[in-house]
């Protein structure tokens, strides 16, 4: 099965060695992905998810360092390899975008030269050519006059075209994988809509696999097939979208369904409920579970022990010591039978 | 871009009679007449140099006369040296301070800058930490100390390079470092902050997410953003090397602008100080104008706000 | 299984009181933003010596000339251009006169001309870069206007025409540096106050009725003095050096008094034959801008780490 997989995380544990210790911001981490799937990364800023992508492009800039675990794409083991090595990957094989199109644009050249630089280096056309496939990929993103528009400055394009901007510079040597950190956060909510229906579109077209990672639960149901809940370092539920939305298994999945805001017709307006509390200092890990001290139904055991995940179903595991076949009974999580036969 | 060049083209005019005309009211209004450090001149030499420098016309009529001189490049005769005018000798004098200041400037964008460049890229190595301790202290020692060390141990105690006038190429070296070393050292922190910053922004993680070389992010992406602070410090550091030639000229003992003008001000040369002044004002804004075309150059972002 | 272990198993699937929950929450100890300043800077070596460095300096020039058995002006022509020695610490001049207790006095005229330039310049450049950013629109875009066009000219031009105009000595100087550098003070308060002046307690404080110009010095302008000191730390030494080099072509104090400039511009010709004219006024000039700069980096480092090189 793990030779389908186009990518292929193992035990990943990143750290940052700063002035004032170890923060160990992935204390763990497995997951995988098959080629042409799109799975969403969901967690707080903290939860480790945007080191993941920066460790798997290996982008970490120091402190920061992989010191353990495999990233295998294609097989090969992207932790090991060189910087030289690396370079000829990124761009070409795996891309990335970003959360803020304005400042991740260099704003001294034009965008047709962002775009080009890339086609250039990795496909080694001439200019003309690479010229002609930018103005196609801005077509493609939906840009309109493109041949216009190459000759432009960052400054000169609104913030959705920028992001399109940058998923056309992003997919212009037609990687594999393309991981999207953040795209639509810094983007109001109609355009935001627009760039994932435009990601799902070139998914679709171009065979692309994507990780779509944010902290809103609501950007992924659509784009994706597959959602990874992380918490402190570490994966608290894996799932379908249908399991993850219908069938949550997990204190803090369930948290951030219940604080996404619904519009409902119905006359009883439902309260948000925030999850109180702030995330866990990743300087001293917590040796037992990380969301205890924010979750309503934490047991002894929970700072005592780091739970083990159970599989619910061949795609849907979570962490909680609330599956455990001898923890009190808590319906929405585990609907367990105590031994009284009591529900 | 026309828009812009002709708006800063006119602001440098503005600027210039904004100068000419404060300095001519400056020098008008000094205490005592031209003469005062003379003894007393017979009273008919007294109404001929008056009637000579148009001294007795009202003064707005002195004003415009001036103005139109300053125009056609005519700054009026030296008071003091009987049969001089200003302009022939800024003439005289000006071409050796050029020399002495072009190669400073050039020394300093071509030394400052890359080291700058390479101390940001090794932060926090020992090269790092040298480089800045020098920088420290080009910014905090005076020229004159500075020349006056480098006179004494290469002049003096080693006798390796002349300290005095302006002859060979041997004569410019340490009269170009004294005058450069404040600068140059001030240009190597700037340079090396503005590429520290430069590296930590968003855009650069993209270039390297694209799979450029770590060269091409660097010398592609980040030093043209990084030159931008850069840029505009050439005005001010123009006017740090045109006011230090006068330490260093006196020094050094080099015929130039720089010393003559010194030497107008204790005579109390007062065309000759209004003169070299509004002189030096002008090559400054002309700098000025420059430094604010190279910088539309650089960065787009300016010449749209403009407009 | 026991029954104490029974017990123990079942005591783990208890929920967590609140107590429990809230143990791994790190508290630090609040502090005034003051306060905070303060203990970053003493963590700054080199800024709290040269802070001590200054003091040392300061106590020495009001102190020192009250018991030195040598007036600055006590001329004795036997003893010119000593060497440094026992009965002399820095040698003497070519008028005999002791070289430590001038360069002392010089001590006391530079660092006067540079503290009182500098609070001078604090003044004019607070209150012209205050009412500039408080007021905003037509009027602060004509204040601004016309420190372009005087920024632009170099400023030490000025201060030479002026001291032509105003004639030699202390005042003129004074005169003279303080109304050309507060230009630079007037940008960044004025920069600073165009930032403060949307945050929301000016408009609380306007609904209560407070007056413009108490908002502005009440305010605003405490809020600002981060920059505003850093910037006034570091116009010290362009002050003493501006004097030093006014010093240089003539116009710097009259004698017998002699600021560093003066004593330095006087040892040069004959500073190869007497090095130690030169030398002992240099380096008193060269470790005060030294002293200032470290202090004024390390109090930006302290007010803002984020400004941070």
């Amino acid at each position: 099965m793990s030779s389908e997989n186009l990518l292929d995380v193992k035990n990943l544990k990143t750290s940052f060695f700063t002035h004032v210790g170890e923060v160990k911001a992935i204390r763990g981490v497995d997951f995988h992905l098959k080629k042409g799937e799109a799975i969403g990364i969901v967690g707080e800023s903290g939860s480790g998810k945007s080191v993941t992508s920066l460790s798997v492009m290996r982008l970490l800039l120091n402190p920061g360092k992989i010191i353990d675990g495999q990233i295998l794409f294609n097989g090969e083991d992207l932790a090991t390899k060189s910087d030289k090595e690396m370079q000829n990957i990124r761009g070409n094989e795996i891309s990335m975008i970003f959360q803020d199109p304005m400042t991740s644009l260099n704003p001294v050249y034009t965008i047709g030269d962002q775009i080009m630089e890339a086609i250039i280096k990795h496909q080694k056309v001439s200019k003309e050519e690479a010229r002609k496939k930018a103005v196609e990929m801005l077509k493609i993103v939906g840009i309109p006059s493109p041949e216009k528009r190459i000759k432009q400055y960052p400054h000169e394009f609104s913030g959705g075209m920028r992001q399109r901007a940058m998923i056309a510079m992003a997919l212009s040597c037609e990687p594999q994988l393309l991981i999207a950190d953040e795209p639509t956060t810094a983007l109001d909510v109609t355009i935001q809509a627009q760039i994932l229906e435009l990601m799902k579109d070139l998914k679709d077209r171009l065979n692309t696999s994507i990780i779509l990672i944010t902290h809103d639960l609501g950007v992924v149901v659509d784009v994706c097939s597959r959602i990874i809940v992380m918490y402190g370092g570490l994966i608290m539920e894996e799932g379908s979208s249908e399991e993850i939305f219908y069938n949550p298994k997990h204190p803090y999945t369930l948290g951030l369904l219940k604080s996404i805001p619904k519009i409902t017709e119905k006359s009883d307006k439902q309260r948000l409920i925030p999850i109180d509390g702030t995330p866990p200092d990743l300087l001293k890990p917590p040796k037992g579970c990380p969301f205890a001290p924010r979750c309503d139904y934490a047991m002894k055991i929970c700072i005592e022990q780091s739970p083990e995940y159970t599989q619910m179903s061949p795609t849907h595991r979570s962490m909680c010591h609330l599956l455990h076949p001898d923890a009190p009974s808590v319906p929405e999580i585990n609907g367990n039978i105590d031994k009284e036969g009591q529900a | 871009m026309g828009r812009y060049v002709l708006k800063r083209f006119g602001s440098m005019f503005l600027t210039l009679f904004v100068i000419t005309t404060f300095t001519f009211i400056m020098m008008h209004l000094v205490p005592g007449g031209p003469f005062t450090s003379e003894k007393k001149l017979p009273p008919e030499i007294e109404r001929a140099l008056a009637e000579k420098y148009n001294l007795n016309d009202p003064i707005h009529t002195q004003y415009i006369d001036y103005l139109k001189g300053v125009v056609q490049g005519d700054l009026g005769p030296s008071f003091k040296y009987k049969g001089r005018d200003v302009s022939g000798m800024i003439g005289d004098y000006f071409p050796v301070s050029a020399q002495l200041g072009g190669t400073a400037i050039l020394v300093i964008l071509l030394i400052g800058v890359p080291i700058g460049v390479i101390s940001a890229l090794k932060q926090g190595t020992w090269l790092d930490s040298f480089v800045m301790l020098f920088a420290i202290l080009g910014v905090t020692i005076p020229s004159f100390v500075v020349a006056a060390l480098m006179i004494y141990v290469f002049g003096v105690k080693l006798k390796l390079l002349p300290t005095s006038r302006w002859a060979t190429p041997k004569h410019m070296i340490m009269p170009v470092i004294a005058l450069a070393a404040y600068s140059v050292a001030f240009i190597a922190r700037l340079t090396r902050s503005s590429m520290l910053e430069v590296i930590q922004q968003d855009y650069i993680r993209t270039a390297r997410a694209k799979g450029l070389s770590e060269g091409v992010v660097v010398f592609k992406h980040a030093l043209k953003n990084a030159l931008i602070p850069i840029v505009t410090y050439i005005g001010p550091m123009a006017a740090g090397i045109l006011t230090g030639s006068f330490v260093i000229e006196k020094i050094f003992a080099i015929p130039g602008m720089g010393r003559m003008f010194v030497e107008s001000i204790s005579n109390r040369d007062y065309t000759v100080i209004m003169g070299v002044t509004i002189f030096y004002a002008a090559i400054l804004v002309f700098m000025v104008f420059i430094v604010d075309l190279v910088y539309g150059l650089i960065d787009p972002r300016i010449k749209i706000d403009e407009d | 299984m026991d029954n104490t272990q029974v017990k123990n198993k079942q005591n783990l699937w208890q929920p967590l009181s609140k107590e429990e929950r809230d143990a791994d929450k790190i508290v630090r100890p609040s502090m005034t933003y003051w306060q905070d300043v303060w203990r970053r800077l003493k963590g700054n070596k080199v800024a709290m010596g040269s802070l001590i460095f200054l003091i040392f300096l300061i106590l020495v020039a009001i102190f020192v000339p009250m018991f030195w058995p040598y007036s600055y002006s006590d001329q004795n022509l036997m003893n010119a251009n000593q060497s440094p020695s026992a009965q002399h610490i820095f040698g003497t001049d070519k008028h005999g006169r002791d070289l430590f207790i001038r360069v002392i006095y010089g001590a006391r005229i530079s660092l006067t001309v540079g503290i009182a330039a500098s609070i001078i310049n604090l003044v004019v450049g607070v209150v012209y870069g205050g009412i500039s950013g408080y007021a905003g629109g037509k009027t602060d875009n004509l204040m601004m206007r016309i420190v372009d066009i005087l920024y632009t000219i170099p400023l030490t031009l000025y201060v030479i025409l002026l001291m032509v105009w105003l004639g030699a000595g202390m005042k003129s100087i004074l005169i003279a540096i303080g109304t050309t550098y507060w230009i630079s003070m007037a940008r960044i308060v004025r920069g600073q106050i165009l930032s403060l002046k949307e945050q929301e307690y000016v408009m609380a404080a306007r609904t209560l009725g407070a007056s413009d110009s108490r908002i502005l010095f009440k305010h605003l302008i405490p809020n600002a003095m981060g920059p505003i000191i850093v910037t006034m730390t570091m116009s010290i030494p362009s002050a003493i050096f501006t004097e030093a080099f006014l010093s240089f072509i003539g116009l710097g104090v009259s004698a017998p008094k002699a600021s560093w400039g003066v004593l330095a511009n006087d040892a040069l010709g004959s500073f190869m034959l007497y090095p130690h004219h030169l030398f002992f006024p240099a380096l008193a000039l060269s470790l005060t801008m030294l002293a200032f700069n470290f202090l004024g980096d390390g109090l930006r480092d302290a007010l803002d780490p984020k400004m941070r090189k």
